[in-house]
């Protein structure tokens, strides 16, 4: 591997309008997800309720620039091709001084919060087809990351895992956080831990996709997110991972890996902390004691990867974290971005850090997450 | 303190029957009742060394007869403030904090009512060491709310609790507090936000089977959550700019989180102004009104200490959460010693007492 290389660990396509009404079958007419063209603006809708707009997905650059001027709204006109188009991609990649992205889709994270989750998996296998035809253009610098919906058909969750990793997709997500009476400590989800620790698959949790009724984010039938409720999204995360550390799940799998994408890295050390407190000092509630005197924070150093973008403060802080879990990430073409600007970024946020922590950190941690060469 | 079991009979009246909070001795475990609902049991509020000795130990089942009298009595609490090397204590309650959990907000109100009204004694036997924090119930009813900050104040009351998440459908981004911040403001009272203080109906978190309060383990490594959500809306809705004097403190959720947390305010609200809809008349950032208005109680948060730059040395205080499970007592001298290694002298003094007279106004 290069001395330079660079790997984003989340970046994101953005779906072409067509995606799904191409791929899917007719009979479902207008619950097929796709864009109403508006003035002043485009919407995406699907299963009769808007799912999102294009503004947050497409303005990346402008945070640095005139980032009061970021607006949830816009138009796919204004999309970068590079959303798309895996040529355009590439060329972007190359721009910003990046190898490989490692993708997720956009308008794809809010389709969680649609309820049928029997439709949802004919819209998710559909997103996953065209996922694998935008990276097998690149193979080597374009890396699918898979949508699957589980609810209570674990088996068609399994089903998917399988399909998209024959694609050649090399990652899944799973919902940040399910349906609230399915936590991921729940029996049910066994068999599937068991397959991606047997495929080698590893399953994200990315920023915003709950599943409906476990979030207040939702007014008057538009996804909506308060400043507040944007201030504090690590704790779905924290509930999901929360559930599966303390249900011993990594102790059963101890090679199966997840990912914590986009929900930056200051709160961990805390994080690791409070559970460990808990496991320790409160066995009533810690029901399931682990083997071999291992704590929580054991489970989360060993098991857990966290894909962030510019949370320097955190890097204060990689020797609690787990220095060999942190994988950098540009979240182009998001408003979010580093991009343009990830190497000045990355040079400031990474002062001070030796050469080889920071080979780990921009690329060899997500090399070796994803298996890649 | 640990409320004594005829606190609420010998103070309210009897017309509430069965519904007033009383204890119900029990085999094998004492459980505490009120309005119905079992609202909290006695082993998590008295384990206090427990951990220190055999964490793997403590229950959260207990029997009032093994409760340290200090958490009744407060000749006992003042003695054993001297063991463990405390000058003055501010106090919280122990089950009455569950009670918010409480629905029905009139009755709720008269219970805490009469709470206050024993706090304040309880306090008034050695008033520069017992320094009392009264609870304060708004809800839809404002004025009584502030009828009862008011009183609290008069009795002697150095502080108020509110929930530490209101009802889902009353934020504290809401216009309907503003004669609350102001009250606050003009009585010089600070407002605190203690953990486990949430009023029924808030989130996915069902703290609740049964009939009876539990929380599992994900859900108590995340009680952070619900102060951050509450001192979201308070700062991004521009309360403490209106009410610079106000002041809001944050209890028992630890701190090293907040470093996090100010970050995120502040780069959501710079890059979403369409979301962080409020904005300031200057050019200040929501982690300026954290920094200026807004307190930190810890016990033992080493990390938090390491980040004590950013989250405001002026405005961190520690607590022994004396005489519960999580309690540094007896030994809150090693522990702080420990934290505490390689913090300047006039630091320590700040964190240690400095910064919670100042926020008290105490001697």
């Amino acid at each position: 591997m290069s001395k330079k290389l660079i790997i984003s660990s989340d970046s994101h396509v953005v779906e072409p309008p067509d995606l799904w009404t191409d791929r899917m079958d007719p009979k479902y007419g207008d619950r097929i997800p796709h864009l109403v063209t508006g003035d002043p603006f485009d919407q995406w809708y699907c299963d009769g309720e808007g799912v999102g707009v294009l503004g947050g997905i497409s303005q990346a650059g402008k945070r640095y620039s005139n980032p009061e001027e970021i607006t949830l709204e816009g138009s796919f006109a204004d999309v970068p091709p590079g959303g798309y188009n895996p040529h355009a991609h590439v060329q972007d990649l190359d721009v910003d001084g990046v190898y490989a992205d490692v993708l997720y889709p956009s308008i794809g994270l809010n389709l969680y919060a649609i309820p049928d989750p029997v439709f949802m998996r004919e819209v998710f296998a559909a997103y996953n087809d065209w996922l694998a035809e935008f990276c097998n253009t690149y193979p080597n610098r374009l890396k699918g990351i898979a949508m699957l919906l589980l609810d209570d058909d674990i088996e068609a969750g399994i089903s998917e895992l399988k399909r998209s990793a024959e694609m050649g997709l090399c990652g899944a997500m799973i919902p940040v956080f399910p349906r609230s009476h399915e936590t991921y400590d729940s029996p049910i989800y066994e068999p599937f831990w068991a397959a991606a620790y047997e495929m080698d698959i590893p399953l994200s949790l990315h920023t915003g996709t709950n599943r409906p009724g476990s979030t207040l984010m939702r007014t008057e039938g538009e996804v909506s997110q308060t400043g507040v409720d944007r201030s504090n999204t690590d704790y779905w995360v924290r509930m999901s991972m929360g559930h599966m550390i303390f249900s011993g799940i990594f102790e059963r799998y101890p090679t199966l890996r997840v990912v914590n994408v986009e929900h930056d890295l200051a709160w961990i050390p805390y994080y690791m902390q409070r559970m460990d407190v808990t496991y320790i000092e409160r066995p009533t509630q810690a029901t399931y004691r682990f083997k071999d005197g291992m704590v929580p924070s054991d489970f989360m150093r060993r098991n857990i990867y966290h894909s962030f973008q510019d949370d320097g403060l955190s890097i204060r802080d990689r020797d609690i974290i787990g220095i060999d879990k942190l994988v950098w990430a540009s979240d182009y073409p998001h408003a979010e971005s580093t991009f343009p600007e990830s190497q000045r970024v990355l040079n400031d946020i990474l002062k001070g850090v030796s050469e080889d922590e920071r080979e780990m950190i921009v690329a060899r941690n997500c090399a070796e997450l994803y298996n890649l060469d | 303190m640990v409320e004594p079991p005829r606190l609420w009979n010998d103070r309210m009246d009897p017309v509430h029957g069965d519904r007033i909070p009383h204890l119900e001795i029990g085999d094998p475990h004492d459980q505490w009742r009120c309005d119905g609902e079992v609202v909290g049991t006695l082993g998590g509020a008295s384990s206090a060394g427990m951990r220190f000795s055999r964490p793997q130990d403590i229950i959260l089942d207990g029997s009032f007869a093994n409760v340290p009298p200090g958490g009744y009595d407060p000749h006992a609490h003042v003695k054993d403030l001297d063991v463990d090397g405390v000058h003055a204590s501010i106090l919280y309650s122990s089950v009455a904090g569950n009670m918010y959990a409480v629905p029905d907000a009139s009755f709720l109100r008269e219970v805490f009512t009469a709470y206050n009204l024993w706090l304040s004694e309880f306090c008034s036997a050695h008033p520069t060491r017992l320094k009392g924090i009264a609870q304060v119930l708004v809800d839809d009813d404002m004025e009584a709310g502030i009828a009862q900050l008011e009183h609290a104040a008069e009795l002697g009351l150095c502080g108020a609790m509110i929930p530490v998440f209101p009802k889902p459908d009353e934020t504290y981004d809401l216009p309907m507090y503003e004669p609350l911040w102001a009250a606050a403001q003009d009585l010089g009272m600070p407002l605190s936000l203690h953990v486990g203080t949430k009023r029924p109906g808030a989130g996915v978190a069902q703290m609740r089977t049964e009939g009876k309060v539990t929380q599992s383990a994900a859900e108590r490594s995340v009680t952070d959550y619900w102060v951050r959500l509450s001192l979201g809306h308070m700062v991004f809705s521009g309360i403490f700019e209106r009410y610079p004097n106000l002041r809001v403190v944050n209890v028992e959720h630890e701190l090293s989180w907040i470093p996090f947390f100010m970050k995120r305010m502040d780069t959501t609200y710079v890059e979403r102004h369409s979301q962080a809809t409020h904005r300031y008349s200057s050019d200040a950032l929501p982690s300026d009104f954290m920094r200026r208005n807004v307190y930190h109680g810890f016990q033992e948060d080493e990390l938090g200490i390491r980040l004590r730059d950013i989250i405001g040395i002026d405005r961190i205080m520690w607590g022994s959460d004396y005489p519960h499970a999580e309690s540094t007592f007896p030994e809150s001298q090693r522990i702080l010693n420990e934290i505490m290694e390689g913090v300047p002298e006039e630091e320590r003094a700040m964190l240690v007492g400095g910064n919670c007279a100042e926020l008290y106004g105490m001697d």
